[in-house]
C-alpha cells in the first residue's frame, strides 16, 4: 500500500501531470463560479483532451475540475448574494452579512482555508476507507456487483428531486439509450438501423454536452447580463483574520468535515444537502448561535465551506470501491475514466490501488493550490463573473463543438449533441430531471455485463446469495433514506434570504 | 409552451420504448431480455406518470429538479422563448457553416458573427474570435492532432 501511495504521488507530481492538475484548477475557478456554468460542462468540455493524456495526467485534469469546484463558489456568495453552485447557498447566510459589514475579506478567507482543510480531511477519511473496503470488495462476486450497480441505477430517484418516478424513467432511457451499438456477449448489432455511425453506440461527451451545456447557455442568453455589477471593495483587508479563524475553529472545521464526509458517501444526496446539513449542525452545537448565525458569524461560513469540500472525498469512497457514482457529475467522471482505461470498482482497490491514491493527493494538493489560489486572485475570480453571455455563449459553443467532434472524430457527434440539446431544454421546460440519464448511459451496459456473468454462473439462484440479499436491503435504505435526509435540511435551511 | 414540451417528452419516450419493445422481439434473448424488461418497467412507470400528470393541466408543472438547474421566470416569457430560439437557430447555422466551411473557417467565423450580432465591438469581437480560432488550430488541431473536416466547400 505503501508503494502504491508512493507512486499515486509521483504519478502527479510528473510535470504535465501536475501542469495539468493546475489547468483543472484554473478552468474549475473561474467557469463555474459563474452561476449557469456548472461543474458538468467544464468536465465535458475537458473530456477530450483527457483521451490523449496517459492516466496520471487523465486523472489530474478530470478530476481537478471537479474535487476543487465548491471552493470559488463561495466568491459570488459572500460577494453577491448568489449562489455559484449548488454547495455555495448556506454560505449566503451568514457570508453576505459579513461582507455587507464590510467583512468580505476576512468571510473570504475564512471559506477558502476551512475548504482547504475540509478537502484534506475528506481525502484522509478516503485513505482510511481503502484498508477497510479492500478486503470487502474482494469477497464480492458479480452478482453483488449487479445489485451495487441496482443501488446505483436506484439513485436517479433520489437525483430527481420531488420527482423520483420521472427520475427513474429518464433513467431507464439512459440505460435503454446505453444498450445501443454491439452487444458484447452475442455480437450482435442492436438498435443501430443499420447506421455505421450507430455501431459505437452514442457518445458520453456529444450526450453530456447536449443535455446540460445547450440549456445553460440558453439560460445565459435569457438573463442576459453578468451577476457582478456592484463594487468590490477591498477585499484584502480582513484577510489574515479570516485564515485565523477557520484554524481557531478546528473542532468546528473538523466536525463540518465529517457530516461533509458522511453526506458524500450516500450517493444521491449532494452539496446542497452537505451545506445546510452543515449549517444547521453548526447553528444547534456552536454557543450563541442562534443569536448571531444569520448576521454575519464567521462560523456559518466555516461550517459550510469545511463541509462541502470535505464531501468529495466522502462520495470518492462508493465510486471508486463499489462503482456506484453518487451523482450525475461522478457519472460522467466515472464515464471519462473508464474511456482512458481505468474501471471503477474492483480493481481500484487492487491492481489500480496507486490511481486511487493520486486521487487522494489531487484532493489534498489540489484544495490547498485552490485556497492559495482564491486567496491570492480573489478580487480576478469575482471579475470573471462579469464577463458578459454575450461574449460566453458564443465562445462556450464554439468548444462544445469541438469537444463533441472529439468524441470519436466524426460530424455526427456534433449532430447528436445539437439534438439532445434540443431534449434537454425541453425536459428543463417540462420539469423532467436530466442527471438521471446521465447515470443511466453509465451504469446500463455495466449492469448487464454483471448481470449476464450472474446468469451464467449460478443461474436465476444468485439473487438468493446471502450478499445479493444483504445489499438489496442496503438498496431499499438508499431510496429511502436520503429523501428523509433531504427533507430534514429543507426543514433547517428554510430561511434563505432572497 | 410547458405543457407542450411535457407532450414532446411524454411522446419522445412512448416512441423510443415502442421502437425498443418491437426490436427486442427480433433478437435473440441474451440481447434482447435486458432492454426489454427495462422498456417494460419504464413504460408502466410513464403511464403512472401521465395518469398522475393529466389532474394538474399543463399550468401546474413540478419545475423542481433536485440536482439541475431551475427554470428561470425569464425563460417562461415569450421573449425568452423567442432568445432560446435564437440559440438554437445559432446551433444550426453553426452546424450548417461546419458541414460547408469546416471547423477551422466556421467556429471563428461564428464568434465574430454572434458577438457583433450582440452588439459587441468589433475589435473586441475579433480578437475574441481569433483567439479561440488559433487554441483550435493549435492546440486541438496541431498537438491533439484532432483530424477536422475542411468542409464541402473548401475540400
Amino acid at each position: 500500500m505503501i508503494d502504491a501511495a508512493i507512486e499515486g504521488l509521483f504519478g502527479i507530481l510528473q510535470w504535465k501531470a501536475f501542469l495539468l492538475m493546475i489547468v483543472g484548477i484554473i478552468v474549475s475557478s473561474t467557469l463555474v463560479a459563474m452561476p449557469g456554468i456548472g461543474s458538468k460542462t467544464a468536465i465535458a468540455l475537458m473530456l477530450p483532451i483527457a483521451f490523449v493524456l496517459n492516466q496520471f495526467e487523465a486523472i489530474c485534469l478530470i478530476m481537478s475540475v471537479w474535487a476543487v469546484s465548491n471552493t470559488a463558489n463561495s466568491i459570488t456568495s459572500i460577494l453577491f448574494s448568489v449562489p455559484g453552485g449548488g454547495g455555495s447557498q448556506a454560505t449566503i447566510m451568514d457570508g453576505y452579512p459579513m461582507a455587507r459589514k464590510g467583512e468580505a475579506a476576512r468571510a473570504l478567507a475564512a471559506a477558502f482555508t476551512s475548504s482547504a482543510i475540509g478537502g484534506i480531511i475528506g481525502a484522509i477519511a478516503l485513505f482510511l476507507a481503502i484498508p477497510v473496503l479492500r478486503p470487502l470488495v474482494l469477497i464480492l462476486g458479480p452478482p453483488e456487483f449487479f445489485m451495487l450497480v441496482m443501488v446505483g441505477v436506484a439513485m436517479v430517484g433520489t437525483l430527481s428531486g420531488k420527482s423520483p418516478i420521472k427520475g427513474i424513467i429518464i433513467g431507464g432511457l439512459g440505460i435503454l439509450v446505453s444498450l445501443v451499438g454491439v452487444h458484447v456477449s452475442t455480437g450482435l448489432h442492436r438498435f443501430t438501423f443499420d447506421q455505421l455511425y450507430l455501431v459505437d453506440g452514442l457518445k458520453l461527451i456529444p450526450v453530456t454536452i447536449g443535455l446540460f451545456a445547450i440549456p445553460e447557455l440558453i439560460y445565459m442568453a435569457v438573463k442576459g447580463t453578468g451577476i457582478a455589477d456592484v463594487p468590490l471593495g477591498d477585499l484584502t483587508k480582513g484577510r489574515r483574520q479570516g485564515i485565523k479563524d477557520a484554524f481557531s475553529h478546528w473542532w468546528l472545521v473538523i466536525r463540518s468535515s465529517l457530516i461533509g464526509i458522511w453526506v458524500g458517501i450516500i450517493p444521491g444526496l449532494g452539496s446542497s444537502v452537505a451545506d445546510w446539513f452543515a449549517y444547521g449542525s453548526a447553528k444547534q452545537t456552536c454557543p450563541g448561535a442562534s443569536d448571531t448565525f444569520g448576521k454575519g458569524d464567521v462560523r456559518g461560513v466555516i461550517a459550510v465551506d469545511a463541509a462541502t469540500n470535505a464531501k468529495e472525498g466522502g462520495s470518492l469512497i462508493p465510486t471508486l470501491a463499489f462503482g456506484i457514482p453518487g451523482s450525475s457529475t461522478l457519472a460522467l467522471i466515472f464515464g471519462g475514466l473508464i474511456i482512458v482505461g481505468i474501471s471503477p470498482g474492483k480493481n481500484m482497490l487492487t491492481t489500480d490501488l496507486s490511481l486511487t491514491f493520486s486521487m487522494i493527493w489531487l484532493l489534498i494538493i489540489g484544495s490547498i493550490i485552490t485556497s492559495i489560489l482564491c486567496l491570492a486572485f480573489t478580487r480576478q475570480l469575482a471579475l470573471a463573473t462579469t464577463v458578459r453571455p454575450t461574449i460566453l455563449i458564443p465562445i462556450v459553443l464554439g468548444m462544445a463543438v469541438i469537444g463533441s467532434f472529439a468524441a470519436s472524430n466524426r460530424f455526427e457527434d456534433v449532430v447528436i449533441m445539437a439534438v439532445f440539446g434540443l431534449i434537454g431544454y425541453f425536459m428543463r421546460f417540462a420539469g423532467w430531471p436530466r442527471p438521471p440519464f446521465l447515470l443511466g448511459l453509465v451504469l446500463g451496459p455495466i449492469a448487464e455485463r454483471y448481470l449476464w456473468t450472474s446468469i451464467q454462473l449460478y443461474g436465476g439462484e444468485f439473487l438468493l446469495r446471502p450478499g445479493v440479499i444483504t445489499i438489496f436491503i442496503l438498496l431499499v435504505l438508499v431510496i429511502f433514506y436520503p429523501v428523509l435526509m433531504r427533507k430534514l435540511s429543507i426543514g433547517k435551511g428554510n430561511d434563505v434570504p432572497g | 409552451m410547458m405543457f407542450l414540451a411535457k407532450i414532446f417528452i411524454y411522446l419522445l419516450t412512448a416512441a423510443a420504448l415502442s421502437v425498443i419493445f418491437v426490436h427486442s422481439q427480433d433478437m435473440p434473448l441474451a440481447a434482447g431480455i435486458y432492454p426489454e424488461i427495462v422498456a417494460i418497467i419504464v413504460g408502466v412507470l410513464l403511464v403512472i406518470e401521465i395518469i398522475r400528470a393529466v389532474p394538474s393541466g399543463s399550468g401546474a408543472a413540478d419545475t423542481s429538479m433536485g440536482a439541475d438547474i431551475d427554470l428561470a421566470e425569464d425563460e417562461k416569457t415569450r421573449w425568452g422563448m423567442r432568445k432560446a430560439g435564437l440559440v438554437f437557430g445559432s446551433i444550426f447555422l453553426l452546424l450548417l457553416g461546419l458541414y460547408l466551411f469546416g471547423f477551422y473557417i466556421t467556429i471563428p467565423l461564428f464568434i465574430f458573427a454572434y458577438m457583433l450580432l450582440e452588439k459587441e465591438s468589433i475589435f473586441l469581437s475579433g480578437i475574441f474570435a481569433a483567439v479561440v480560432g488559433f487554441v483550435n488550430w493549435y492546440v486541438f488541431g496541431e498537438l491533439l492532432s484532432l483530424p477536422f473536416p475542411n468542409g464541402l466547400l473548401v475540400g
